[in-house]
């Protein structure tokens, strides 16, 4: 009885300190690749090392209430950004903070900033300030949520209030058929508007519909998400201005993406996995994008979300930079792609996992690549390759847990590109806008050289 | 035995770890949508967080330590907040961070930033670096309360002039004392005297300040009636201190005082049923070359009770404001660039009476909605003018004197649910006086919001 009592009185404490709860995931990474090498004759090996820190507080009041915050310190790359000599950065982010609000057990109301995602991460992965319902049912599952990605003031324009930014209707639903199936389906809605000109707002909707199967035989499932994507635009003429004629050229687009994975346990040491992205349509400036994806391949370089620092994304980087002559307009034209690939999981110990990866990545269809080029002074119409054929990939790494929380991914991957990727993504840099015509194009050859990369990365759980 | 004793033992240090670490967080969201300028009638509609996590750490009965974060306010869909797709801001921010020391249970000093407010924040209301030293005596068999600090509000550093060094900024000494009548009866009286010195575009010339603020209050309860009343008296004493043999003729900011009465009062009808009367005065000063002789605090943050005509509502305050009774209020039109129009700086003031009815309409709701533990309806109306009438041009070019600020209706619900969350949906409009509609058909200032709110402990 006196154990009885005791044991209640433990427990009674712990359930008190039960209450707040704290935790921190760190991740430092390790890198040496030469991705970014634009010149196949100077091919450029970077290092990188940085660290993150994400401590989070959990808090529950009683059944109804909890709060939680996670904080992002990082990433801190050793040398700059705060991991410089005396350091001292201020590097300390709020990721998320919310409130859960649970007026039943199967009802869920979040409020704040909070992560959202779809089931593949090619819609949405992200961070966001809103509200979000989530709701159980007996084998129906849904999330229905408002979130205000971006907000840029309301301005009073000929008698009525208008709001520009960006804001989100998101909805999430998933049901259960049989202990084999399932079937989801993810929307997304985005309405943005923004100023085009002053007196003209430029309203902008993309819509995402992704259908979604799950069958699960065992040793044997299968994961797709299909997804639909319309954008419209609509130009609003609210004030009288004399530099507004017509509305400009902004058609509505289409995008088509597709995201399979599949797992089969061959046995308890082996598993075979083959991954399938694809995203494209019938035109070439009508490709599949995200609104903020985070999506992964599964590969080391050619992904969205690899373990590693630099890599290729399948999502945005494959683009051609093309320039009008007659217009002098100048943008990236997306370019649709396809990413098979295969892996196989050998469990050498329970605590260490060895992993081969092969992959490649294509275009959907031959693309019209001829474009306008500037030699010097002059522009001239420059034709490129038409293969299809991209690059393919080859990775070998190793997943080791250690002391139960400690996590070390050593990797190893290897990238070798045809003419058609230094077409694709070598001659431009959409990060800085910047391109480079005193290299790659110069004698008409591309940087056709294999690109690697190797490195580490540690992630540890508190 | 020895397993008892283990577990006394184990028991008697997880009780005194979990004594010493205190730790909660404050919560608040406002959604809000309000027309509130002057000059159109646009709708801005915001929505915003506020976290307050706290850690106190209490070393034994003599010294304990405390840290409040603020986290916020994050607007949904602001980048500078840190609230657009993707997050990350850099928004957590020290609010207090202090070490409180308690010699004996009569005394205690506070060093650090903490917070400070007076008996109706009509001087300064804020967080502010300092030391404060609270003790408590007895006088006559009741309890004196004295409050000595000293706070520094804005340090500028120091600068080498006339072969000698001058310090830059504000210092804030603070006498409050507060004295218990009996039971029901209480009188007090807050007390700050604030240092400053400042440059000027010429190097040798500072403008240097003594400025007074005074504060006497009393609160008592009268079987079902309950009043607050303070009257608040500030001193400003700018002068001009010329350096290195420089005269200082030229300078001109005037010596000048202000006033101001704060009133609140409630009766209680029966068990469910309040009203409240709420009044305020704010000198105005309408002089030539001046305009300063109104009342100011140094920061204050004054709950009037209504929602659009006050410094402290539930909702967003300060955005768009149109007419704060405290703050400083530019009282001529900014087109007019004439001088000879009165008024150049200072404040027209305000004679603000509000009535407020608060029904408790719990028992309504109890068994239907058995999660809403209190529920009050209010509903206020005030009616402001200012002191003096001030010159207002109109769209047509034309001046006229004004006084009349406006009617504001207010309704308001506070609804506590389970036990710790608070939530307040309130609609607030001000229908303009000839201040803002000296032409007629000026849209009416309207706010609509809710708020949430919890404290986590």
């Amino acid at each position: 009885m006196k154990k009885l009592i005791s044991i209640v009185i433990l427990i009674s404490i712990v359930a008190v300190s039960a209450q707040a709860k704290f935790g921190m995931q760190m991740r430092l990474r390790s890198e040496m690749q030469n991705l970014n090498s634009t010149d196949a004759d100077k091919q450029v090996y970077e290092r990188r090392v940085d660290v993150r820190l994400r401590p989070d507080i959990s808090y529950t009041i009683n059944d109804y209430m909890s709060v939680k915050a996670v904080f992002e310190i990082g990433d801190i790359q050793y040398g700059s950004e705060g991991g410089a000599r005396d350091t001292d950065g201020k590097n300390l982010e709020t990721k998320n903070i919310f409130i859960d609000i649970k007026p039943t057990k199967n009802h869920t109301f979040r409020l704040g900033l909070m992560p959202y995602k779809d089931a593949h991460s090619m819609i949405v992965d992200t961070d966001l300030a809103g509200i979000l319902w989530m709701g159980q049912f007996e084998k129906y599952n849904v999330e229905f949520g408002w979130f205000a990605a971006n907000d840029e003031d309301e301005k009073y324009l000929s008698d009525e209030t208008y709001s520009f930014g960006t804001s989100l209707i998101a909805l999430n639903q998933m049901f259960t058929m049989n202990k084999y199936i399932k079937l989801g389906v993810s929307n997304l809605f985005v309405m943005n508007r923004e100023e085009y000109i002053p007196g003209v707002n430029r309203d902008y909707v993309s819509i995402f519909t992704a259908p979604r199967v799950v069958l699960d035989f065992g040793k044997f499932n299968i994961d797709g998400q299909f997804i639909h994507n319309n954008n419209f635009a609509d130009y609003d003429e609210v004030e009288d201005n004399p530099l507004y004629v017509n509305q400009p050229w902004d058609p509505d687009k289409t995008g088509l993406g597709l995201s399979v994975k599949s797992k089969f346990e061959m046995d308890s040491k082996t598993t075979f996995r083959a991954n399938l992205l694809f995203r494209g349509c019938y035109e070439n400036y009508e490709n599949y994008q995200g609104y903020k994806s985070f999506y992964d391949t599964g590969l080391e370089i050619i992904n969205e979300d690899a373990n590693g620092i630099s890599s290729h994304n399948p999502m945005n980087a494959f683009v051609v930079f093309y320039h009008n002559i007659l217009t002098g307009e100048s943008y990236n034209r997306q370019l649709g792609v396809v990413v098979p690939s295969v892996f196989v999981d050998w469990k050498y110990k329970e605590n260490i996992i060895f992993t081969g990866g092969f992959g490649f990545i294509l275009n959907d269809q031959s693309y019209d690549k001829n474009f306008n080029y500037q030699l010097v002074n002059n522009w001239t119409e420059v034709s490129i390759n038409e293969d299809m054929f991209i690059a393919w990939e080859i990775d070998l790494k190793a997943k080791v847990v250690m002391y139960e929380n400690i996590t070390l991914l050593p990797y190893m991957a290897f990238f070798v590109p045809t003419d058609n990727f230094a077409y694709n993504t070598i001659y431009y840099n959409p990060e800085d806008g910047s391109f480079d015509d005193t290299t790659n194009f110069k004698d008409g050859e591309a940087a056709t050289d294999m690109q690697m990369k190797v490195g580490a990365t540690v992630k540890y759980n508190f | 035995m020895k397993k008892i004793v283990a577990f006394v033992v184990v028991l008697l240090m997880a009780i005194s770890l979990s004594a010493q670490f205190k730790t909660g967080m404050a919560f608040r969201t406002r959604a809000e949508m309000f027309s509130m300028k002057e000059s159109e009638a646009v709708w801005r509609r915001i929505t915003d967080l506020r976290f307050n996590p706290y850690l106190s750490y209490t070393q034994n009965e003599y010294l304990t330590a405390k840290l409040v974060f603020e986290i916020g306010d994050i607007g949904f869909g602001n980048v500078a907040q840190g609230g657009a797709i993707g997050t990350d801001g850099i928004n957590v921010e020290t609010k207090n961070l202090f070490l409180q020391i308690t010699p004996n249970k009569n005394h205690t000093v506070i060093v650090g930033l903490q917070p400070y407010k007076d008996f109706h924040s009509i001087l300064l209301d804020t967080d502010i670096a300092g030391i404060s030293w609270k003790s408590k005596y007895a006088l006559s068999g009741k309890e004196l309360t004295s409050t000595f600090a000293w706070f520094v509000s804005s340090d500028e550093d120091e600068a080498l002039v006339d072969e000698t060094t001058y310090s830059f900024g504000n210092t804030e000494l603070v006498a409050d004392f507060e004295y218990q009548l009996n039971d029901k009866m209480k009188v007090g009286v807050n007390n700050i005297m604030e240092f400053v010195r400042k440059p000027t575009t010429d190097v040798n010339i500072h403008l240097t300040g003594l400025n007074l603020w005074s504060a006497p209050y009393f609160a008592g309860t009268f079987d079902k009636f309950y009043l607050e009343a303070v009257l608040g008296l500030n001193n400003i004493r700018p002068e001009y201190e010329g350096l290195n043999d420089v005269n200082v003729d030229g300078q001109y900011t005037p010596e000048h005082s202000g006033i101001l009465l704060s009133l609140k009062t409630k009766y209680d009808i029966n068990e469910e049923a309040a009203a409240r009367f709420n009044f305020l005065f704010r000198d105005g000063d309408k002089e030539y070359l001046g305009g300063y002789a109104s009342y100011y605090g140094i920061k204050s943050y004054y709950n009037s009770g209504l929602e659009i005509l006050t410094e402290a509502g539930c909702g967003l305050d300060g955005k768009d404001q149109v007419y704060s009774p405290l703050t400083y209020y530019p009282n001529y039109p900014s087109s007019i660039t004439d001088a000879n129009v009165n008024v150049i700086n200072g404040h027209a003031g305000i004679i603000l009476p509000a009535v407020f009815v608060d029904y408790n309409a719990t028992r309504h709701v109890k068994n239907s909605m058995s999660f809403i533990n209190n529920l009050k309806l209010s509903m206020g109306l005030g009616y402001a003018v200012t002191v003096q009438e001030i010159l207002r041009v109109g769209s047509d070019g034309m001046l006229r004197p004004e006084s009349w600020i406006g009617t504001e209706l207010d309704i308001k619900a506070e609804a506590k649910l389970w036990d710790e969350l608070y939530f307040t949906p309130y609609f607030a409009i001000l229908f303009p006086g000839e201040w803002y509609d000296y032409e007629g058909g000026h849209d009416p200032f309207t706010k609509i919001g809710l708020s949430l709110k919890t404290n986590l402990k």
